[in-house]
């Protein structure tokens, strides 16, 4: 009975978040064959205006029609994601099954390693990055991947230890499966449950990241539209036209909480102790 | 002089300063049938994972296992992989978590001769269906196909058989293969093991706390007790004469005089302690009704050594 209502539960969760993740998804598609005005185009006579028949979500203090950037906005928002989970995964988890299935001094070192890059905040990471190489997409998206490496090596180790301890790993090893082969067809398939759920959670976090990194003129750069830059363009005529950061902040706190939903009811339908026999 | 099979020397696995396997030492011949018994925690399973190199990171094992005349503690596991071959392999217990659950069973055996053999896929393939129906499991081919999940608990552990014997091994360490399964489907795997073990001449280190499994199946008898051998010999021999208290508790706590539920419970006294709280000298003294001070201080050797019924004790119970 309780497993059932858990599964429901697990399934309602999961269709929301996938439902917010899709709509967020279908935006940034839509943006490449369909936008109502152009990014940079101006609308002089209609400036600080409230939604209208023209402008759905209104216009922002140069004219800018709001809809069109928060659509547009939306292809950043996923590329970084996409780009900084797909570092941190291609890096920590290599890195997390290394340690996870070597002796205490490999575990040791690996693990301290990332310790210390864990101490560098996304942001310390991407004012470095930025002050060698300018601030653009491509820095705010290796600073977030590199920042979320450790979460996703510490995640991987654990899963690995314990999948590593498993009669059928030692069963494995007792006729000579090691090394690469071992990993690839033992330990990572069993740990990706974990894996994906820790991606979808860590594409969240990526989301706010950027949002900041752009807020703080650390990320994307104009023209190129972000929800974090509309926030904080939005942030100098808070007073004049209220409703301006809503949007962008809507479309953050949305597709933050679609991934964290769908990373949520992953962990409940992938989680092997929850999963029916 | 002939090698055998295996011979274990002054085994030790250490977990920091505990020790939770203290000098095991003991030898197999090949084509004997060996029991090793002992309660929970005595150390029989780490002692088989020590002697397979598949103790855990966190033990330091030290002394000598010699397989075909082999050492194979202190080699990395490249060597060990080459030495072991699949002339030595294990069944556990649960054959639950003793396969891999996203990997077709028959995949899993294939993947067996496919290490060592260097078989093809196709021939490993084919081969692998000769093993399950080796195993007794119908429709093998239909059987290949399906995951761990969609056999029940005697049918895997029919594939954990096949995958151990797919190497045509020199020894078996059967780790209590039947504890996790029902009584009725334990009888038939063991039957299953009985002959296979027979027909393929394999030697087989059978680990349990069940003194009537063993007595079933095996020739030989270790008895373990505090991480050490306490008493060694053939079945019959022991069974008919324990000479350590343990093993003379241990069968008098497993036989029935009354079927009627009139029948005391006998039990040894106290319980096993945990790592490394074991007493210095004999470890059993403690639970011993016939210690005195020379148990206190002095561990006692295995005698007579060479002899075919060795025991450790100062007191071995007299069967004058």
């Amino acid at each position: 009975m309780t497993d059932r209502l858990l599964a429901r539960r697990g399934n309602l969760t999961r269709w929301m978040g996938l439902a917010l993740v899709g709509f967020v998804v279908v935006m940034a598609a839509v943006s490449f064959v369909w936008q109502p005005y152009g990014i940079e185009a101006i609308d002089p006579t209609n400036t600080n205006t409230g939604p209208s028949v023209d402008h759905w979500l209104g216009t922002d203090p140069l004219g800018r029609d709001i809809f069109t950037q928060i659509l547009v906005g939306s292809r950043t928002t996923l590329f970084v994601g996409v780009v900084a989970v797909g570092i941190a995964s291609l890096i920590g988890v290599p890195v997390g099954m290394l340690a996870g299935s070597s002796g205490r001094w490999v575990n040791e070192t690996v693990m301290r390693a990332m310790d210390i890059v864990f101490a560098f905040p996304a942001v310390l990471l991407a004012i470095i990055l930025a002050a060698g190489f300018g601030g653009s997409t491509l820095t705010a998206m290796i600073a977030i991947g590199i920042a979320t490496v450790p979460v996703f090596a510490r995640i991987t180790r654990a899963a690995t230890l314990q999948v590593m301890t498993s009669d059928y790993v030692l069963v494995a090893r007792s006729y000579g499966r090691r090394g690469v082969p071992l990993m690839v067809r033992y330990v990572l398939p069993n740990i990706a449950s974990v894996i994906i759920v820790q991606a979808s959670v860590a594409f969240a976090i990526a989301i706010l990241a950027e949002a900041a990194l752009s807020y703080l003129g650390l990320g994307t750069q104009p023209p190129t539209p972000t929800w974090g830059r509309s926030l904080q363009e939005a942030q100098t005529y808070l007073f004049i036209n209220p409703l301006l950061p809503v949007w962008p902040g809507v479309a953050i706190a949305l597709s933050v909480l679609g991934f964290n939903l769908l990373g949520d009811g992953l962990r409940d339908a992938l989680d092997p102790t929850l999963r029916e026999r | 002089m002939v090698v055998a099979l295996l011979e274990v020397k002054d085994l030790t696995v250490r977990f920091g300063d505990d020790e939770a396997v203290r000098g095991v030492s003991f030898s197999l011949d090949s084509g004997v049938r060996t029991g090793l018994i002992g309660e929970s925690g005595c150390g029989k399973s780490l002692t088989a994972l020590a002697i397979l190199g598949l103790a855990p990171t966190t033990a330091t094992v030290t002394g000598s296992v010699r397989f075909e005349g082999e050492e194979l503690i202190g080699r990395p596991e490249r060597e060990l992989c080459r030495l072991r071959g699949n002339r030595l392999t294990v069944v556990f217990q649960e054959p639950m978590s003793a396969l891999n659950p996203l990997m077709k069973v028959g995949r899993q055996i294939a993947e067996v001769l496919e290490v060592h053999d260097k078989a093809g896929r196709g021939e490993a393939r084919r081969r692998a269906i000769d093993l399950i129906e080796m195993v007794r499991l119908p429709d093998p081919s239909r059987t290949a196909h399906k995951y761990p999940h969609q056999l029940s608990g005697g049918q895997r552990q029919r594939i954990v058989l096949a995958m151990a014997l797919a190497g045509d091994p020199a020894l078996l360490i059967a780790d209590e293969p039947t504890t996790a399964l029902d009584v009725t489907v334990q009888a038939d795997i063991l039957l299953l093991l009985d002959d296979l073990v027979r027909d393929l001449d394999t030697s087989l280190l059978l680990i349990s706390h069940d003194l009537s499994l063993v007595a079933s199946l095996c020739e030989e008898l270790l008895v373990m007790y505090g991480g050490t051998i306490v008493e060694r010999g053939r079945v019959s021999e022991v069974f008919a004469r324990p000479l350590h208290p343990y093993t003379a508790g241990l069968h008098s706590a497993s036989s029935l005089e009354h079927s009627d539920g009139t029948d005391d419970l006998r039990t040894i006294e106290g319980s096993v302690p945990p790592i490394g709280q074991f007493p210095g000298g004999c470890v059993f003294r403690n639970r011993c009704e016939y210690a005195d001070e020379v148990c206190l201080g002095v561990p006692p050797l295995r005698v007579p050594p060479g002899e075919p019924h060795e025991v450790a004790c100062h007191h071995p119970v007299s069967h004058d």
